[in-house]
């Protein structure tokens, strides 16, 4: 077998095994966004806070209100310097407020 | 095509790696997981690693080390440390920096070992009302073991400390994840440093650390909540003046001068220190909360109890809501730093029993009937277990 064909049986198998997964992902474990900006806020999440911390930080916690979650994403912000800009920051508090905030 | 086996399996991990970290996320009410070295222990958190211990292996006097809590703060974790290359660094207000190896460690200062309890500062955190944000640590963020390891005093000695220096900070492998987060280095003053007692550890229980408490090197700062008892110790620095730094300054701060660290969410302490000394505790082990026992027969309660390091003087039971306090018996001491069985038996009548345990120290100290502050640290309010007594 030349090394060539090897790559190519490599990257085909990766490929099918990327399809594989992510299509697990989409069809069993991820529920559908309630809207448009929770779905941003997720993807906010994963981009800004799971550098440092899984999701497991805040589905571990009790539900908190809103005043709670924006005061612990601006200590992320303020004391261990996340990247969020401020736009950002609301949003990613929605999202918290969706999986462990008190009702409003 | 088998040469490449090794890639495609790699390949495998990552893409079921990524896959796990971001979609399935486990059951949390007492959810077991298989964690590394570790077995049977209640998930926190991934990403940094923090399990806690089931309370069922508190029935013993020391907490197995497959069983041991685990804490971290930081996820740029080792996952592997090479006892070969791995080198103690002691540097700072020194007259000979020293860079030791295990094997050094081991042979050229004398071996001693302690028994002792570690205790996370946040430990119990999810029994506080109102909630505070935090770990949720129910009663397992706790372990008693047996240390081996060299005295610090005597580290500290082979490098010479420059006269005028007053704090030492300890510092270990694990990395933030972003240079703007401030790396886990914790420090505690020369005189305490040099007290004989705080010794740096490269056993637990007879056997090396596991690697997720901290191998493999960890500081015992004995009598001490375990904020100060630094895993994964490379670099042990002394300086002219009180160290500065985010995990002593900004963390880990409790209000000054209030016994059992109380303030009520109304009344926030204006002054607050970092946090040291564990309180004086006690809990119950078995049976568990809302068993059934049986009615007429005896029925033995078992729990243990601390402090920082005075000794338990007695743990008395309550069954008539506080009003009426008998002693428990207590097991014979493992040392003041250790943790102190305790067990009570009595003869149940019918229906619901309720008891209350507290603890006493040597110093007097005992513990409150309600306890609260903003991180949720020290809790040591006294517990309630409630029993059905069936015929």
């Amino acid at each position: 077998m030349t090394t060539k064909n090897r790559l190519l049986i490599i990257s085909a198998f990766s490929f099918l095994l990327f399809i594989a997964c992510n299509g697990v992902h989409e069809k069993e474990n991820t529920p559908a966004p309630v809207n448009a900006r929770l779905a941003m806020g997720e993807e906010l999440f994963r981009m800004h806070c799971i550098t440092c911390h899984s999701l497991h930080y805040i589905e571990m916690q009790p539900d908190f209100t809103r005043k709670t979650w924006e005061k612990i994403t601006d200590k992320m912000i303020k004391s261990f310097g996340a990247p969020i800009p401020d736009s950002s920051a609301a949003i990613i508090v929605d999202y918290l407020m969706s999986v462990k905030g008190t009702k409003e | 095509m088998i040469r490449f086996l090794p890639a495609c399996f790699i390949l495998l991990l990552l893409f079921s790696c990524q896959h796990r970290t971001e979609t399935v996320i486990p059951e949390l009410k007492d959810s077991v997981v298989f964690t590394g070295d570790k077995k049977d222990m209640i998930f926190l958190t991934d990403r940094p690693p923090n399990f806690e211990t089931p309370l069922k292996y508190f029935l013993l006097d020391f907490t197995p080390n497959d069983v041991f809590f685990v804490r971290w703060h930081l996820s740029g974790l080792p996952t592997t440390v090479d006892e070969q290359t791995f080198r103690l660094h002691i540097s700072g207000e020194v007259n000979k920096e020293l860079s030791l190896s295990l094997e050094e460690l081991k042979s050229s200062f004398e071996q001693v070992s302690v028994n002792a309890l570690c205790v996370c500062a946040g430990n119990s955190r999810s029994f506080f009302d109102p909630r505070v944000p935090g770990a949720q640590w129910k009663n397992g963020a706790m372990g008693n073991a047996r240390w081996k390891g060299v005295k610090l005093k005597d580290i500290l000695a082979k490098a010479g400390i420059k006269n005028g220096a007053v704090s030492v900070s300890f510092n270990g492998l694990d990395e933030p994840p972003l240079s703007s987060v401030p790396d886990f280095v914790k420090s505690l003053t020369l005189d305490h440093a040099m007290d004989g007692e705080v010794i740096v550890a490269y056993e637990m229980n007879g056997s090396p650390l596991p690697l997720l408490n901290g191998f493999p090197l960890k500081l015992v700062v004995p009598g001490w909540y375990a904020t100060y008892w630094v895993g994964m110790l490379n670099e042990i620095k002394v300086y002219a003046e009180p160290y500065k730094g985010f995990w002593m300054d900004k963390a880990y701060l409790v209000p000054e001068n209030v016994s059992n660290g109380n303030e009520s969410p109304e009344a926030l302490a204006k002054k607050t220190v970092p946090i040291s000394r564990i309180d004086v505790r006690s809990l119950f082990i078995s049976p568990e909360n809302e068993s059934n026992i049986q009615s007429g027969a005896p029925c033995t309660v078992y729990g243990l109890a601390f402090d920082g390091g005075e000794g338990i003087s007695s743990v008395e039971i309550s069954a008539d809501s506080g009003l009426s306090w008998t002693k428990c018996n207590l097991n014979p001491s493992l040392g003041n730093y250790s943790w102190r069985k305790w067990n009570y038996t009595f003869i149940p009548g019918y229906g619901k029993i309720t008891l209350q345990v507290k603890a006493t120290n040597m110093k007097g100290e005992t513990q409150p009937s309600h306890q609260w502050n903003r991180s949720g640290y020290m809790r040591n309010e006294i517990e309630f277990l409630s029993l059905n007594a069936t015929e």
